[in-house]
């Protein structure tokens, strides 16, 4: 009794990483239902029109990638796909080599950067940062990450505030991101506000798309192998759901491993 | 005079902020409050932008110090230092150097195989750690754990595609848990947080809160 | 198995498995990596800031005739004063204008978008015609958010129906917290996966 209600760690350890990698090399197929937050999202990105300008505001950074830079992948390529361009901006010290992962394999395809996107790196500052930005996009970026005068990229032509994007895509691993946008830029230029958040922040970040606040969410992993799925291109976020079902279910089992280990020694202890 | 200027800084650069949303007031012939609020907001810009740099700068004089006095493991010390120094200046050389190719490309793969790598391994080991605890500590003492158990449950299983399979109201028990019992604690937390901040932003602004300035 | 060829791809895989090391034991190339990854995070975050000052600050300055911006850069700089003993009162000039600044945009922005606009969302009707299910969320959110806010007063002693109320917001704050550790776990198991994905799919070419 006492080995199950304290297992060594390593044999949990193995036991986890041993179950999760299965899947990924040997896929199961378990069906994916899609999530209604992610139909909406997607319909709203379907729904713009080539020419149409979207910004990313990219506030995660490598610890959080793996949670929500697939969302980033999938989204950008359906845009890209619709002739959608894309301005990408990061309040997060470690987004602008982010922004370029995303935006190197489509140089590489041949996409124009400047006219079909942008790179306007970091901005230091936080939530006041974003204040001054969602106001004067040109004025506080003043350059993009590759030194160019932002009066001389073709796609910011006329953009003063962030009115003037169709839509704002706030991708959110941790503040500065959401809440801040909706606190200095949503409420009060009513901008249309949609966010990728990763899973840990959906609890906290779900009262502002009940209230209307945020347009739409996208969940974590989960939310980018939906997306993959809707777009008809399932991809690496698919691939790991299985491994994620495993996942879960092996937490799952240690905790009623763990909670019977209880149990049955209170019995033993009362007798 | 040296914990009253600081107030009075806050005070009045506070005061300028908040009015700004509220009425926008003329200020010689160039100026008007909400541009200077606008002003003010990029002089943040610029005084953050020091502030990221402040952990570094504090990182290599902890370091410095254990290679001088050769702590123990002094040498991954010199490590650290290598690293810091390096990309400061492959960063540095690369910001004036926007038209080269090599430098940029050589930076992004370093950015890809060394900082994205090593910190998504450093926070995916939670993952494990987590499985280790949910063992040890997850226990079902009385109803407050039993209710929180049987929340983490629904949600993980209606979350996980293999929750589906199992019983196809789990993503449909999850989802209503996300979008109602969650959404009313949220909300009511955020809405006690507001009020607090509020209060607290108020005395931070007329001097009362002062710990922001340090001890005398 | 498809081992990789590309030497980049090595480093983020062997780096990658020298952090997990440190799960089974302290070893010195997990000490060696945590270190790398350190520094290298110090050293990227030291290049953005240079890039800000100078995008934002001392270009400005320097090529547009904004002399006014010497200010920020002073204050800037006082603030690495906190290293100095018997200077380092300057740096709460800094710390006073960031305090300030950062206080007025909170208190506009918190009552404007979290305060007003979240009790306006919860002001719905307690009775939707024809919707049972509307009819129950709507009497569960209006209800629970004030059950969940008398829940968090301590200023003042609770008994009779008020410690009913209470009772009904500590059952919705375990849903709450439970719902937060749901999603928590999946997060976390998520990391895992993209760590994994370097090591079997990149690495080895296992897929």
């Amino acid at each position: 009794m006492s080995f199950l209600q304290n297992m060594d760690r390593r044999i949990i350890y193995i036991f986890m990483l041993l179950l999760v990698s299965i899947p990924l090399i040997k896929p199961l197929g378990i069906p994916i239902e899609i999530n209604y937050m992610t139909q909406e999202v997607y319909d709203m990105m379907d729904s713009l029109q080539p020419g149409d300008r979207v910004l990313f505001s990219i506030n995660y950074d490598p610890t959080s990638a793996p949670d929500i830079h697939p969302q980033a992948v999938i989204v950008l390529r359906h845009l890209m796909q619709k002739g959608v361009k894309v301005a990408m901006v990061t309040f997060s010290a470690s987004g602008p080599n982010i922004v370029e992962q995303l935006i190197l394999p489509y140089e590489q395809e041949g996409k124009v950067y400047g006219e079909d996107f942008v790179n306007l790196g970091f901005i230091a500052g936080g939530e006041t940062a974003i204040r001054n930005f969602g106001r004067d996009i040109i004025g506080t970026a003043k350059a993009d990450y590759r030194g160019a005068n932002l009066n001389s990229i073709p796609m910011l032509q006329d953009i003063v505030d962030a009115r003037d994007f169709e839509l704002v895509y706030v991708f959110h691993g941790y503040n500065p991101g959401v809440q801040e946008w909706v606190r200095q830029v949503q409420g009060a230029l009513n901008i249309n506000l949609v966010a990728g958040v990763v899973m840990v922040s959906v609890p906290e970040v779900m009262p502002f798309f009940t209230s209307g606040q945020i347009a739409g969410m996208l969940q974590g992993l989960r939310g980018a192998a939906e997306y993959e799925l809707l777009l008809g291109q399932p991809g690496s976020a698919v691939a790991k759901m299985d491994a994620q079902s495993l996942g879960h279910l092996v937490i799952i089992f240690f905790v009623i491993v763990g909670n019977i280990a209880f149990f049955l020694e209170k019995k033993n202890a009362k007798k | 005079m040296r914990r009253e200027i600081p107030i009075a800084i806050t005070l009045i650069v506070g005061l300028t902020m908040l009015l700004s949303n509220f009425v926008d007031v003329p200020l010689g012939s160039e100026y008007s409050l909400k541009s200077l609020a606008s002003e003010l907001g990029g002089w943040v810009i610029i005084i953050s932008a020091f502030a990221v740099g402040l952990a570094s700068v504090n990182l290599v004089r902890i370091h410095s110090n254990h290679i001088r006095r050769r702590s123990s493991n002094w040498i991954y010390s010199v490590l650290l230092l290598v690293f810091l120094v390096g990309w400061t200046v492959m960063g540095i050389l690369e910001f004036h150097n926007p038209e080269s190719e090599a430098l940029r490309t050589f930076s992004q793969n370093m950015f890809n195989s060394i900082l994205s790598s090593l910190g998504a391994a450093m926070f995916a080991l939670v993952a494990l750690y987590l499985a280790s605890a949910a063992n040890r500590a997850f226990r079902v003492r009385n109803l407050d754990a039993a209710i929180l158990l049987g929340a983490t449950l629904i949600m993980m299983l209606g979350r996980a595609p293999v929750g589906a399979l199992i019983w196809d109201k789990f993503p449909v028990m999850a989802d209503w848990m996300l979008s109602v019992p969650n959404n009313v604690g949220q909300r009511a937390i955020m809405i006690g947080a507001a009020i607090g901040a509020f209060a607290t932003s108020l005395r931070i602004l007329l001097g009362i809160e002062r710990g922001h300035l340090g001890s005398e | 198995m498809n081992i990789s060829s590309n030497p980049w791809v090595w480093i983020a895989a062997l780096g990658s498995i020298a952090i997990f090391s440190s799960m089974f034991k302290d070893n010195p190339f997990y000490r060696a990596a945590e270190h790398i990854f350190v520094g290298s995070g110090a050293g990227y975050a030291l290049t953005q800031a240079y890039r800000n000052i100078t995008i934002q600050g001392w270009r400005p300055m320097s090529d547009d005739g904004r002399f006014i911006l010497i200010i920020p850069l002073i204050l800037g700089v006082l603030l690495y004063t906190r290293f100095f003993r018997k200077i380092e009162w300057m740096s709460r000039w800094s710390m006073s204008f960031l305090i300030g600044v950062g206080t007025g945009i909170a208190i506009y922005g918190v009552y404007n978008s979290q305060l007003v606009a979240q009790l306006r969302a919860t002001m719905v009707p307690l009775f939707v015609a024809g919707n049972a299910a509307a009819t129950r969320d709507n009497i569960i959110l209006v209800f629970g958010v004030i059950a969940v806010l008398l829940y968090f007063l301590f200023t003042v002693q609770v008994k009779g129906p008020v410690k009913h109320a209470t009772s009904v917001g500590r059952v919705l704050m375990m849903i709450t917290f439970g719902v937060s550790f749901g999603n928590v776990v999946m997060g976390r198991i998520s990391l895992l996966l993209g760590v994994l994905e370097t090591v079997y799919g990149k690495w080895l070419g296992l897929f």
